[in-house]
């Protein structure tokens, strides 16, 4: 049973329909592709700010200290005044104020301090670095990632910034 | 290439399985009438689809959904194409809904043995309709907002288990963040997956017993579903996506009302396709309630429920069947009645028109001050920091009793338009005792005073619109408000207090500060101090009233009449 039907006219059929089909696709594709792709085109985010940790008197001599970062932020469509940004390592010589980021370069677990072998010690894949936040051991691909400093009205400042994970070379990500 | 597909059919066995979906005949032949149901089908891929990438960024918090789909609509690249076809798909697909249902009542395609077909579509409906709800909250607007509560109301009022059902839905007793993820849940989880459910029991039933074809159609006629029927309804999803999104882009996508706030004023209506039941209810008195609301909405399901009993003749021409197609027609009919009678009524209701006005006024409000970012209470916080719109509201119900702003409110003190301005003062130095100015009042004892000649009065105007200067203001003319100074000195201080000196022979207004915030700030706390009006003050204090919040607030919000441009 069934009707006779000219080849050209299912040939026909079947294009127009595989070309509906495309049509729907690319109208929801389109759109859909860069809606998702959004983060993308938000190059920038929170760049690096002076970010103020108070006086010098209240930071131990030549002891690595660990403070909180706290700032304005924008994420997404809240803007927060006052929230913890990230955290940093500080050591004080006399005058001079050296100050790292706490993320490990390896991967980006928070640095810790190990006492009793005044190392930096990352608590995930044991990557060390010294007191002066050079590489000792563990895959990390560097030193830790020193933050600039500087004294300004008798306070100390930091320049907060983060950087891109697992490379050799420093490159920021704000 | 042959050879994989070989290997592929070896182990799947995909070419059978193709074959199952597009070779089955389509007895009396492929036809437009049949394109209803796969086009609901497009039309849910779409919303899955679309519905995927909202979720992707949506946030389903009453401080943080608003914010979210502010954010889709207005930040994210595309967003609002995105939510604009998920909120014309759902559109959509009501409206092919009632379609594919009168094509099916119509055909007869309900009748032996295709009652559970029917069945499993009516669930569909009842599902589709619970999307449309839910999916209407989520936004957390003013719209979806109240829509919604009336809705959940109305769900209270079936008898006996209406209270339960109630607060099972709405999370408890208060509209509030149980209810948001609830019906968040409902729509993204447990409908659509009922729905693949009812779809799949649909679609099985249907390929089992088949099209139905139209009464006196060629039944030797026989085409396959593909390519034959599967071009017509590519075609038909193709002008439903277009038409989708040519309104999106018409329209911008979909609307996004002001922050749900419980405390503002705001007139509901439910989506276009549920206005009939809205409309239905003006009319029914309170006891008749339960009519509108569940008993006709009932019987119309039980009567298509039981339709394939009802109509069991062989016969499936529609000439045959009117007894039980008329009612089906005229049921549209009233639907498409009540539909079209309240929108009549809306678009000829003034108050209403206003009501609406405001509400988009302060949607767009709400959306300009969230593209400064919103802080992380949430919009309401935003806007209740705002003094153009939460100043606005406190000014309309604590001033508007006794002033006159904008057309609106009591006149029993000096108007409010422009106040502070140049144009305000030069026209109260000229006619005090105008009624928009102390005509309305006891204060009585000021005189005109156009014996100065214009040039003084400008000055004077000058000088003491300068004593309102606050930092961030326009500047104004120094050299000309110091000329106003001295005119001001030598003429109106024997009534009016300035700084430390004047008022000799009588307690004047104090001018000093005259229409900064702290001098507005004062009348409404104090009006009667000496800062003030002393002891000719007639205002009342609203420092027990309102909160120092809520007079900073209608501080800012009259201030900015010193620069209106009227």
């Amino acid at each position: 049973m069934g009707v006779e039907q000219s080849q050209p006219r299912r040939s026909f059929l079947k294009l127009a329909s595989a070309a509906g089909g495309a049509v729907i696709g690319l109208v929801l594709a389109i759109p859909g592709l860069r809606y998702i792709a959004d983060p993308l085109r938000r190059t920038g985010g929170q760049v690096g700010r002076w970010v103020s940790l108070g006086g010098l008197d209240g930071m131990p001599e030549d002891h690595p200290v660990q403070l909180p970062v706290i700032g304005d932020q924008t994420d997404a469509w809240t803007r927060s005044k006052d929230v913890k940004l990230g955290a940093i390592w500080v050591r004080r010589q006399g005058d001079a104020v050296k100050a790292w980021n706490a993320e490990c370069p390896h991967l980006g677990c928070k640095v810790g301090y190990d006492r009793s072998k005044s190392q930096f010690a990352c608590p995930c894949h044991e990557s060390a670095f010294s007191p002066a936040g050079e590489r000792l051991g563990g895959p990390s691909p560097r030193s830790l990632d020193p933050l600039q400093t500087r004294i300004k009205d008798g306070k100390v400042e930091v320049r907060f910034v983060r950087f891109r994970a697992q490379t050799p070379e420093r490159e920021e990500i704000g | 290439m042959a050879s994989i597909a070989d290997w592929l059919d070896n182990r799947t066995g995909y070419r059978k399985l193709l074959s199952a979906a597009l070779d089955e005949e389509v007895v009396g032949g492929a036809r437009w009438a049949y394109v209803f149901g796969s086009g609901l089908l497009a039309i849910f891929s779409f919303q899955v689809l679309t519905g995927l990438l909202l979720m992707a960024t949506y946030a389903p918090t009453v401080s943080s959904a608003w914010s979210s789909v502010f954010y889709i609509q207005h930040k994210v690249a595309g967003g609002w194409f995105v939510r604009g076809l998920h909120a014309y798909g759902a559109q959509a697909m009501v409206v092919v809904l009632g379609m594919h249902l009168l094509q099916v009542a119509i055909y007869g395609a309900y009748k032996k043995p295709r009652e559970v077909t029917w069945w499993f579509g009516l669930a569909l409906l009842g599902v589709v309709q619970g999307l449309a709800l839910t999916g209407y909250l989520l936004p957390w607007d003013q719209k979806g907002y109240w829509a919604t509560k009336v809705a959940t109301n109305i769900a209270g009022t079936v008898p006996l288990i209406g209270g339960a059902v109630q607060a099972l839905v709405v999370g408890g007793s208060e509209y509030g963040q149980a209810t948001l993820t609830r019906f968040y849940v409902l729509h993204v989880g447990v409908l659509p997956a009922t729905l693949v459910l009812l779809v799949t029991g649909h679609l099985y039933l249907f390929r089992r017993n088949g099209a139905t074809p139209p009464a006196g159609a060629d039944l030797k006629r026989v085409e396959p579903f593909y390519p034959n029927q599967v071009f017509k309804d590519v075609a038909f999803a193709v002008l439903i996506l277009a038409v989708m999104a040519i309104l999106t882009s018409i329209s911008h996508g979909g609307h996004l009302d002001a922050p749900a706030d419980p405390s503002a004023d705001y007139p509901p209506r439910p989506e276009w396709y549920f206005l009939f039941l809205f409309e239905l209810l003006k009319y029914l008195p309170g006891s008749m309630e339960l009519v509108g609301t569940i008993i006709l909405p009932g019987l119309a399901m039980t009567f298509l429920f039981l339709l394939p009993f009802l109509d069991k003749g062989e016969s499936k021409r529609v000439g045959d069947r009117l007894p039980w197609i008329a009612p089906l027609l005229v049921g549209g009919l009233g639907i498409v009645v009540l539909t079209w009678m309240s929108m009549s009524a809306d678009a000829n209701d003034a108050d209403f028109q206003a009501a609406r006005a405001k509400a988009h006024e302060r949607a767009e409000r709400a959306i300009a001050l969230a593209k400064g970012g919103i802080p992380p209470g949430g919009p309401l916080e935003m806007l209740r920091n705002d003094p153009m719109s939460y100043g606005a509201d406190l000014y309309e119900q604590h001033c508007q009793t006794c002033h006159i702003l904008d057309g609106q409110g009591e006149r029993s003190a000096p108007d409010h338009d422009g106040f502070g301005s140049r144009a305000w003062i030069t026209g109260l130095l000229h006619d005090p005792q105008a009624k928009k100015y102390f005509g309305t009042t006891e204060i009585d004892e000021m005189k005109p005073m156009d014996e100065l000649g214009e040039e003084k009065i400008k000055a004077v105007t000058e000088f003491l619109f300068s004593l309102g200067h606050e930092k961030g203001d326009p500047p104004h003319d120094g050299a000309l408000a110091t000329q106003g100074r001295e005119v001001f000195e030598n003429e109106c201080m024997d009534c009016h207090i300035l700084g430390d000196e004047g008022a000799d022979m009588f307690d004047g207004p104090n001018m000093t500060g005259y229409g900064s915030s702290a001098w507005i700030r004062g009348q409404i706390k104090d009006p009667g101090s000496e800062a003030q009006y002393g002891d000719m003050n007639e205002m009342p204090s609203f420092s027990d009233d309102l909160t120092d919040h809520d007079i900073e607030m209608i501080t800012a919000f009259l201030r900015r009449q010193r620069f209106a441009q009227k």
